[in-house]
């Protein structure tokens, strides 16, 4: 049986950025993200979005990367609509640019939402480009080079195998109670459902905990790496270089583009109405479809 | 440094209780082992065979808890004192799913896991992996994802992975207990070699003894957490009543030549029963023109097949029809199904075999409604699947899933095995009576007030089953009925499918377990790679072996003897069951044979 695989799973390939270790390659996105953080304008957050796409499309790992933000895209979308609904939206001198009933657009409100909903979909697209192009052994190798605790990075590792594996058990569950005619559908179903998925995922963890075991896993013998021998010069320089672009980026956002407010999007109010109701749109399909593959009645 | 024959397990009066249980899982059990020993280890369900093998490198007591008794050394040092993960270089640990065990993104970093945990140099690891990997026939796999492997490959990867460390003494809880034939077969094949071969003290333990029987050096029965049976495998298996005494399923072989009534100790494989047998009745010594016995039963076959379904059975309504049906998994490359027709009549019971992979639990989801046909039609007891929401479908369509935990929700069994017919409305009175007929067929009196989830998963399967009896449907789907069952609860499984047959349901099973199919099984579709590619009687696809090798099956004990006696006999040939062998091998020799009365004690509990 072949189930789709997650949006964090590794997608096996030979780019530059596959080959690339994963030490400098966190170092740079952690590098990326702190930007994203302290720039407010929409205009060097769109540049990381392109930039996180180009190197996507160079990688190979486009398909993923899209998957994912075609549901993550429509979520972060309903920013905008919180944002107009806000009523703290203005301190004062906003422009009106249209008003779906009650509730006035104004090009504040659309520029914040706009800017923030940028800012989440870059810095998933960094992240999700990172992931998929990084192996999970590789990346861990890279955590505990920086110090980060053996134990803390394998939690993250069985953390990222177990969602997808709680979503499929969580599926197989609906289904077997479904077919045994038992009511399933909306939360009424998935919450006792959680019983079992909790119970194999218990059960499977604690298996696990016994095949690790078994296998040497907390000996007490300082640990070696299978794959993180390859830390070159190169890599390191890179490493360098990551850190100090970090550091540059994020003096030179905050500067920049990090002070003030976030510029309004005066765009004519025909076009605000329908990026707002697009917005809606799209969230509630999102939701609509997820709500609908949880609990397939 | 151990020399073959060492001392390297030593167990002493050996007692544990888990925490919370009843009676204790080990009762004062005593056995040593020594180095290059390859022990098989047989136990019904409970009789504390998992637990022994646990308590050899400290996982029992020291992950799963409880009260111990008496002494354990395993190279000299107390697994109880000393932690698990130091025993990593010494004893390689495999557990029965293999697919818990992977954490990794490619099988190389799978088997460098215990090189790391050990602190291997980096430098060595490279050759150790390829090494392990190349003993368990899994050489050039190294950058491939786990996710990717079949069963059978995932195992022997674990294996590897128990192996890379260089230990001495190999431990395997039932290894193979998921895995379909030709995984059984690869997996055994390995254990041979690495014992053989290189020296490796190998424990197994398996519910179906035919490789323990072909392979082990020592044989240790269990029951109720004694030893009750303790030597080489000709002898502890060569008695079958004996072992079906304590619940343990002997060799499908052995229990044929048993009930032929040749004396104990009885022969226990297949090529050894078969010698035995032709011996004791010379007219059934292997004809010359044994490729022309072949022809003709090809022959016998095709014209059996060619039946169109609905004629095979006698005279029911087809409660389950499906039509030409294809289904491809969202995503999927391929289709998971191509082509499929058949029927299955109201009173049938039709196996499904095939290898793993082969579409076979696919097709099962898709008569209970759970996936609709990409194209074709599916019809169950009348209703079309694609126009019919699964609750619905429910009433008429009982499933039980290869995971039993993902079916039961109660609280209780007794309140599982009443939830089904609460939701059709049935009244408390008469769930009250179905509820305690059915704890009683099924043998769950003593655990109606525990929680379901609580018992172990061959007994989950049996309260799924019976939860799925208590709506009393028309059809029947059960998803490998018998995995990881011991003796008496596949008897439990055996009785209700023949029961519900008789009582007019169609029950289709998707299994590996060719013995149960041979016992139940009107009709046997062989599935391979999606495709429908032999539906025949039972007996027409046992004595096939040219199509039974291309799908990975082979057909179970009670046949192979047969037909390793002689390729073709008195009809009905090959017999499909045990009681059909012993009773067609019995008529067919002088029946004045010296071994005395047949054993029907063993033929009557056996497999």
């Amino acid at each position: 049986m072949s189930l789709p695989a997650s949006p964090f799973a590794y997608v096996p390939g030979s780019s530059p950025l596959h080959r690339l270790s994963a030490l400098p390659k966190l170092v740079w996105l952690a590098a990326g993200l702190v930007f994203c953080l302290v720039a407010l304008h929409p205009l060097p957050l769109l540049v990381v979005l392109g930039a996180a796409w180009g190197l996507a499309a160079w990688a190979g790992v486009g398909g993923p990367l899209w998957r994912a933000l075609r549901v993550l895209g429509p979520l972060a979308a309903s920013i905008v609509v919180l944002q107009v609904a806000s009523p703290s939206a203005c301190a004062g001198g906003c422009v009106p640019l249209a008003s779906i009933g009650p509730v006035p657009i104004t090009a504040e409100a659309l520029g914040r939402g706009a800017a923030f909903t940028l800012r989440l979909l870059a810095m998933a697209s960094l992240a999700l480009v990172m992931l998929v192009t990084t192996r999970p052994s590789d990346l861990f190798g890279a955590l505990r080079a920086l110090h980060v605790p053996y134990q803390v990075a394998l939690v993250l590792a069985t953390t990222m195998d177990l969602v997808p594996l709680l979503q499929r058990e969580l599926g197989l569950v609906l289904d077997a109670q479904r077919a045994r005619g038992l009511r399933a559908t909306g939360l009424g179903a998935v919450v006792p459902a959680a019983v079992p998925v909790f119970v194999a995922a218990f059960e499977r963890v604690g298996r696990l905990a016994i095949s690790m075991e078994a296998r040497g896993y907390g000996s007490g013998i300082p640990r070696t790496s299978y794959r993180t021998a390859a830390v070159g010069g190169r890599d390191r320089a890179l490493t360098v270089l990551g850190a100090a672009a970090g550091a540059v980026g994020t003096v030179a956002g905050a500067t920049m583009w990090g002070t003030g407010s976030v510029p309004p999007l005066a765009v004519p109010g025909w076009a605000a109405v329908a990026i707002v109701v697009g917005a809606a749109g799209a969230f509630c399909a999102v939701m609509a479809v997820g709500l609908t593959a949880v609990a397939r009645a | 440094m151990t020399l073959p024959g060492d001392v390297v397990i030593e167990l002493e009066a050996v007692g544990f209780r888990h925490v919370a249980a009843d009676r204790p899982a080990l009762d004062r059990v005593s056995i040593s082992i020594r180095a290059g020993e390859y022990v098989g280890l047989l136990g019904a369900t409970g009789a504390g065979v998992s637990t022994l093998l646990l308590s050899l490198d400290g996982v029992v007591p020291q992950l799963v808890r409880g009260e111990a008794s008496g002494a354990v050394s395993v190279l000299g040092r107390d697994p109880r004192v000393v932690p698990v993960p130091a025993w990593a270089g010494d004893i390689g640990l495999v557990l029965d799913d293999p697919s818990v065990a992977s954490t990794q993104a490619t099988v190389a970093d799978e088997v460098a896991f215990g090189l790391e945990n050990l602190g291997a140099p980096t430098a060595t690891m490279g050759l150790r992996i390829a090494t392990a990997l190349e003993s368990v026939g899994l050489a050039g796999f190294e950058e491939r994802s786990p996710a990717t492997l079949s069963g059978g490959e995932l195992q022997r990867l674990a294996i590897a992975c128990a192996l890379v460390t260089g230990p001495r003494i190999l431990v395997l809880d039932e290894p193979t207990a998921n895995l379909d034939p030709t995984g059984r077969r690869a997996v055994y094949r390995v254990l041979r070699r690495l014992n053989r071969a290189q020296g490796v003290t190998v424990l197994v333990s398996d519910q179906d003894a035919e490789s323990i029987a072909s392979d082990a050096t020592r044989v240790v029965a269990l029951g109720a957490g004694r030893v009750v049976a303790d030597g080489p495998p000709a002898s502890v298996l060569g008695d079958p009543t004996a072992l079906a005494r304590h619940g343990i399923r002997p060799t499908g072989a052995a229990s044929v030549a048993a009930a032929v009534g040749v004396g104990t100790p009885v022969p226990v494989t297949v090529e050894a029963a078969a010698r035995v047998l032709a011996r004791r009745s010379p007219a059934h010594r292997p004809p010359v023109d044994g490729v022309a016995g072949a022809a003709e039963r090809l022959a016998e076959l095709a014209s059996a097949s060619a039946l169109p379904a609905e004629a095979a059975a006698d005279g029911g309504p087809a409660l389950v029809l499906v039509r030409d049906v294809a289904f491809r998994y969202p995503g999927a490359t391929g289709q998971a199904v191509a082509g499929v027709t058949l029927s299955v009549m109201a009173g049938e019971v039709v196996g499904v075999a095939g290898a793993n992979g082969s579409g076979k639990t696919t097709l099962g989801r898709l008569v209970n409604g759970l996936l609709r046909p990409s194209s074709g039609r599916i019809s169950v007891d009348g209703m079309d699947t694609a126009s019919h929401p699964v609750r619905m479908l429910a009433a008429h369509v009982g499933s039980v899933f290869q995971e039993p935990a993902h079916q039961l929700l109660a609280t209780t069994v007794a309140e599982e095995l009443a939830l089904g017919p609460r939701a059709l409305g049935v009244s408390e009175a008469r769930i009250g009576e179905r509820v305690r007929a059915l704890a009683e067929a099924l043998e769950l009196d003593d655990v109606l007030g525990r929680h379901p989830l609580r018992l172990g998963r061959a007994e989950r399967k049996l309260v799924a089953l019976g939860a799925v009896l208590a709506m009393a449907p028309r059809v029947l789907v059960l998803d490998e009925p018998t995995t990881g069952a011991d003796v008496r609860l596949a008897g439990i499984v055996e009785a209700q499918v023949l029961a519900a047959a008789a009582r007019g349901c169609a029950v289709l099973v998707p299994s590996h377990d060719m013995a149960f199919l041979g016992r139940v099984a009107t009709r046997i579709v062989v599935m391979g790679g999606g495709r429908v590619v032999a539906d025949a009687p039972t007996r027409a696809v046992f004595a096939d072996a040219r199509l039974l090798a291309v799908a990975g099956l082979e057909p179970p004990a009670a046949a192979r003897v047969a037909l390793a006696v002689a390729p073709s006999g008195p009809s009905p040939w090959p017999p499909v069951s045990l009681e059909e062998a012993a009773r067609v091998l019995r008529r067919a020799g002088p029946d004045d044979g010296p071994g005395g009365p047949p054993g029907s004690a063993a033929a009557e509990s056996a497999w």
